[in-house]
């Protein structure tokens, strides 16, 4: 048995998408290695080997994380499902409590003992997905109805999302994004749908006003006001707080076509977070806008794998399940590459598998594992159907 | 139910697909090409502030003085800012009252410690106002108290942790003070440039490079690690001929006599005879009107020309001679030491030419009278031949001295409006001519160098990392300035001005110079005004064997006499002692005279000491020793008519007897036996005492009473 085949036998689910995460991986490491130089300045003096093998364990540990993943049965994840969002509920709860302030944001918490921190809206969002895939899955037969149907899988969405939103606003909003599609795929009703839009946003506005009524009670509103403005007006804006948009469009633009070539990015050493919300702009720089369409491309095709699987899926649940992580994961690559490109103001959200960040990634490998699950179950199906 | 349910899903799957993710990918490919290639330039034209090209400032080289001591160097100093936001609250809020402590007590006493905690947290909580992120603690700081400064909570975080911002600064260093300042100049960076500072200043400052920096962020900027850079050159050090000790002691003697003459300015110089080295400039000029108090501000010395008055006769006593005119004993008739020429008067200065008509030409030379030399030039040259015969001289050529800013001579001839049928009279004693006190100097080390025109020079090498990479030679204006005979003549008449002439009140025992007073009147266009004198004393010692020439300059002496010998030649003598009493090699070896004797009752007895040493001094006295022991010590005793060597050990015994030592055997002996000694008195140790260590016992502390 060669290593080929020895692998293939190893690794089931569609090739397509293994081949798609090794690459991005690979794209991660070399990208982090040339983007991390203003961190590693700022903390250890410009040394950056202590960076790039941290993250080459954090990724080879998520390749296990997606391995094991995804010889597990993804039904099970379908039981697990509503015991996690409780732990998910709780946690968020103990993050606004307990949780560390990094840059004025409190959504992390450290597991005690350990000091591993992570951000529980990452718990919350797989939870989140897993339940919500789980009752539209469940409540097929019913799925019309707002009563039986569409109250009992919003409740949990929105009491999540607006938990999230406390810290976190961009998450809350695109896992809201993310619910709703799955809603919509999962043939629940379009006007409720279309309630809940308006709901959302009347919801955010009020949020909003209360924040800056009583700072006190959503300490993130004045962040959020001050994003806004500054998106939409950027000349009121202070030079600091566009530094960063500035900087990822210097960055874009001297890369041109082409890109100057691996390591020779100028704007790594002025962007404040280049390894983690403007890995993109790095790509392009380094690699032109040619590298920069090869990864939205990657992404995009990533999810057209993942719409494949939903429609092989003989079972609601799996199909939900991957296309709600699948679509969580464009969503987010799209927002961050919009953030990178000046579309949207600045959000904190990473680029998935590619920007460096420690348990982030880790929970977007538990996620590509669940995928990879169900591929691998349904092309266990299928290969049984012929 | 028109669709069933899969086809429901799939078309609103399609319908997500088609209405938000396509359009979405469509926008972000559609931007990312728009940025990176439709409006390249635009947005490529922001990053450029985000980086610059700075100039890396070369380290400048150093000024040495001709015996390699430092006299300008360029040390470090660090200028210190702090950035209150970039230390964590928890760190910042913690220690700020020990940071506020450290800041009263090293940084700026100024404030209480109190204070400055308060300025610490204003800085950081202040809501009103612009954040300083870049709020001063000290200018200028050494590497030492830097090293301290960054071991202060907070600052021991970094630049990165804990805001302490260190910005490093050169400045021009000289450790001798204002020892020379003129003549080392200095050099800003934009304007003046003076003195060696400035006549090198391109070997000094190197080249500059280029580092292209980033910002950072938060106003840090750091270099890039584009190799496209030019690296600083460092500058090449200048070794001088100055002497830093001929420096002092000529600066001293200038600034006594100009306070003591209440002088507008005073300029010395000392050159060595055989190279035209200068081995000490000195330019002190009054710096208030009451004139008490004198600085270096103005090279006098190179930039101040004006008419020599007697001085001058050297040289016109070196064209009569040598032009065979004269002789020393031809004689001259003075007339009373006052004759009129056309409408002007002359008259000699001293009052002892009142009584004499006939005199030889010595002696009108060695009592500097006017009449008698401007009688002669006057008869004796027609035309223009003594104007001719003075540039002969190269009286009318610049000195050629390194630094900028030498006047030009002046030397009047026939082919100027102003010569007139008087012309030739005063210039004879050193009117309408203008000579700087370095041109002077020029000359009379000619004669003084046995006819040979040196030119005088500054700068021996310019060296980089050690390597000389350019020399400079002494360098010969005119090998032969006048006939043998002719100098011969000249010595023997500058010997005879202090021997008999006008400055023999300066005569010392203690070796012999010669030289030449000058005192001329500055200001005698202006009738009317209080008369104005420059008082001047050219010369050059030893007589016999010349080694330094030297000339002082005196302008305006206002209190106790005018005359150059009362004025110059007083400090030219105290230059002169005192540069005496440092030549080693002129002075007699203490011990070439006659050895002593010693009598059988003067024998040393009981001496101990290093043996080589004492052996040495036995051999000295013409004692006689049989023979030495081997060791390293030994002990000296009377035997009859001999001594006797005996070796001893002391650091062998438990307790070292060292008594017959003096100090510095004693103090090897013991301390390397790890005793603390503690003498007393001077001379020979005659007795120890032993210090108790508490228990009885001797201690490691002993006394030594010397005698």
């Amino acid at each position: 048995m060669n290593l080929s085949t020895r692998i293939a036998t190893e690794l089931r689910g569609d090739r397509v998408l293994w081949a798609i995460i090794f690459i991005l991986s690979l794209v991660s490491m070399v990208a982090v290695y040339s983007a991390v130089a203003n961190l590693a300045y700022r903390n250890s003096g410009g040394a950056v080997s202590g960076y790039i093998i941290k993250h080459g364990v954090i990724l080879g540990f998520g390749l296990v994380v997606i391995y094991i993943g995804h010889l597990l049965a993804y039904t099970k994840y379908s039981r697990w499902a509503p015991s996690m969002l409780v732990i998910a509920i709780l946690l968020l709860l103990l993050t606004q409590v307990f949780g560390t302030d990094i840059n004025g944001a409190r959504r992390w918490l450290t597991v005690p003992g350990i000091g591993l921190t992570f951000q529980s809206s990452d718990f919350a969002k797989l939870a989140l997905i897993l339940f919500v895939a789980r009752a539209i899955g469940s409540k097929q037969d019913i799925i019309k109805d707002f009563k039986e149907a569409f109250v009992p899988i919003i409740l949990p969405v929105l009491g999540i999302c607006l938990l999230i939103a406390l810290s976190d606003l961009s998450s809350a909003i695109m896992l809201f994004v993310v619910c709703i599609l799955m809603m919509i795929v999962g043939r629940v009703a379009m006007q409720y749908i279309f309630m809940l839009i308006l709901l959302g946003i009347s919801v955010f506005s009020i949020l909003v006003m209360v924040g800056s009524k009583y700072p006190n009670l959503v300490p993130r509103a004045a962040t959020w006001e001050k994003r806004i403005e500054t998106y939409f007006n950027p000349a009121a804006a202070k030079v600091d707080d566009r530094r960063q948009i500035t900087g990822a469009m210097i960055a874009i633009a001297n890369g041109g076509v082409i890109g100057v070539g691996p390591g020779n990015s100028t704007q790594r050493h002025t962007l404040y977070s280049a390894q983690s919300d403007f890995i993109y702009s790095i790509i392009v720089e380094e690699y032109g806008a040619l590298g920069g369409v090869i990864i939205i491309g990657i992404y995009l095709l990533l999810f057209v794998r993942v719409i494949r699987l939903v429609t092989r899926s003989s079972k609601a649940f799996g199909a939900m399940v991957a296309f709600g992580l699948g679509l969580s994961l464009l969503l987010q690559a799209f927002l961050n590459i919009a953030v990178n490109l000046d579309l949207l103001p600045v959000t904190g959200l990473t680029l998935p598998l590619i920007s460096m960040g420690g348990t982030s990634t880790l929970f977007t490998c538990v996620s590509l594992g669940i995928l990879m699950s169900v591929s691998k179950y349904i092309e266990a199906m299928t290969a049984d159907a012929s | 139910m028109a669709v069933n349910f899969k086809d429901e899903v799939l078309i609103r799957i399609f319908a997500i697909l088609a209405v938000i993710i396509v359009p979405v990918a469509a926008l972000l490919v559609y931007r990312t090409v728009d940025i990176a290639v439709v409006r390249q330039a635009e947005f490529k034209e922001l990053g450029e502030e985000r980086f610059r090209i700075v100039t890396v400032q070369a380290e400048r080289g150093n000024i040495y003085s001709h015996n390699d001591n430092l006299l300008a160097t360029s040390v470090p100093y660090f200028s210190l800012h702090f950035d209150p936001y970039v230390a964590s609250p928890r760190d910042y809020y913690d220690n700020i009252d020990s940071l506020a402590l450290l800041l009263s007590r090293h940084i700026d006493d100024g404030h209480t410690p109190g204070a400055w905690r308060d300025s610490l947290l204003m800085m950081r909580d202040s809501v009103s106002g612009v954040a300083n992120h870049y709020f001063k603690l000290k200018e200028s700081v050494s590497y030492s108290e830097l090293a301290r400064i960054r071991k202060f909570p907070i600052f021991n975080q970094g630049r990165m942790g804990g805001g302490l911002i260190v910005e490093k600064r050169a400045a021009r260093k000289r450790p001798f003070g204002w020892l020379a300042r003129r003549t080392i100049g200095y050099s800003k960076e934009e304007g003046a440039k003076v003195g060696l500072e400035g006549a090198f200043d391109e070997v000094l400052a190197g080249e500059s490079g280029k580092q292209e920096m980033f910002n950072m962020g938060n106003g840090i900027w750091l270099p890039t690690d584009n190799l496209a850079i030019v690296e600083p050159t460092t500058g090449a050090n200048v070794y001088t001929t100055l002497d830093v000790n001929i420096q002092d002691i000529t600066e001293n003697a200038l600034e006594n006599g100009v306070r003591r003459h209440r002088a507008e300015w005073g300029a010395a110089i000392v050159m060595d005879v055989k190279t035209g080295a200068i081995r000490a400039m000195a330019n002190l000029g009054a710096v208030n009107s009451s004139r008490n108090r004198y600085a270096e501000q103005y090279n006098y010395a190179i930039s101040r020309s004006n008419e020599p008055g007697s001085t001058f006769k050297l040289a016109t006593m070196m064209a009569l001679l040598e032009d065979g005119l004269v002789d020393l004993d031809s004689e001259v008739d003075i007339e009373n030491g006052v004759k009129t020429f056309y409408d002007l008067t002359m008259e000699d200065s001293s009052p002892q030419s009142r009584g004499w008509r006939i005199i030889s030409v010595r002696d009108a030379f060695e009592q500097s009278s006017n009449v008698g030399m401007a009688k002669l030039v006057d008869s004796l040259y027609s035309g223009n031949e003594f104007s001719q015969r003075l540039k002969d001289f190269h009286l009318d050529a610049e000195s050629g001295i390194e630094l900028e800013g030498e006047r030009a001579p002046f030397i009047n001839d026939t082919s100027r409006n102003e010569f007139s049928g008087i012309s030739k009279a005063w210039m004879a004693i050193g009117y309408e001519s203008r000579l700087t006190p370095l041109q002077m100097l020029t000359f009379y080390n000619a004669v003084a160098n046995g006819g040979q025109m040196m030119k005088p020079y500054l700068v021996t090498d310019i060296r980089r990392d050690g390597r000389v990479i350019e020399a400079y030679k002494p360098t010969v204006v005119d090998r032969r300035l006048a006939k043998p005979a002719t100098i011969e003549k000249l010595q023997s008449l500058l010997e005879g001005v202090v021997d008999r002439g006008t400055a023999k009140r300066l005569k010392t025992d203690q070796y012999r110079f010669a030289g030449k007073t000058g005192t001329s009147q500055q200001n005698y266009s202006q009738r009317n005004r209080k008369k104005k004198y420059q008082a001047s004393f050219a010369g050059y010692f030893p007589a016999e064997n010349p080694t330094y020439s030297i000339i002082v300059v005196v302008k305006d002496p206002t209190v106790g006499g005018y005359y150059g010998g009362e004025v110059a030649g007083p400090i030219f003598r105290e230059i002169a002692d005192n540069i005496y009493n440092s030549m080693i090699e002129v002075h007699e070896p203490l011990n070439q005279g006659p050895r002593p004797v010693l009598y059988a009752s003067e024998l040393p007895s009981r001496d101990a000491g290093y043996l080589p040493e004492l052996a040495t001094v036995l051999q000295y006295v013409n004692v006689s020793v049989d023979s030495l022991p081997g060791s390293e010590l030994a002990l000296v005793s009377a035997q009859g008519e001999g001594v006797a060597l005996s070796s001893i050990n002391p650091a062998e015994q438990k307790f070292p007897n060292v008594r017959g030592m003096r100090l510095r055997d004693a103090l090897y002996v013991l301390e390397n036996e790890g005793y603390v000694v503690h003498p007393r008195g001077v001379g020979r140790v005659v007795n120890m005492r032993w210090q108790s260590d508490g228990r009885g016992q001797r201690g490691k502390d002993v006394e030594l009473i010397l005698r």
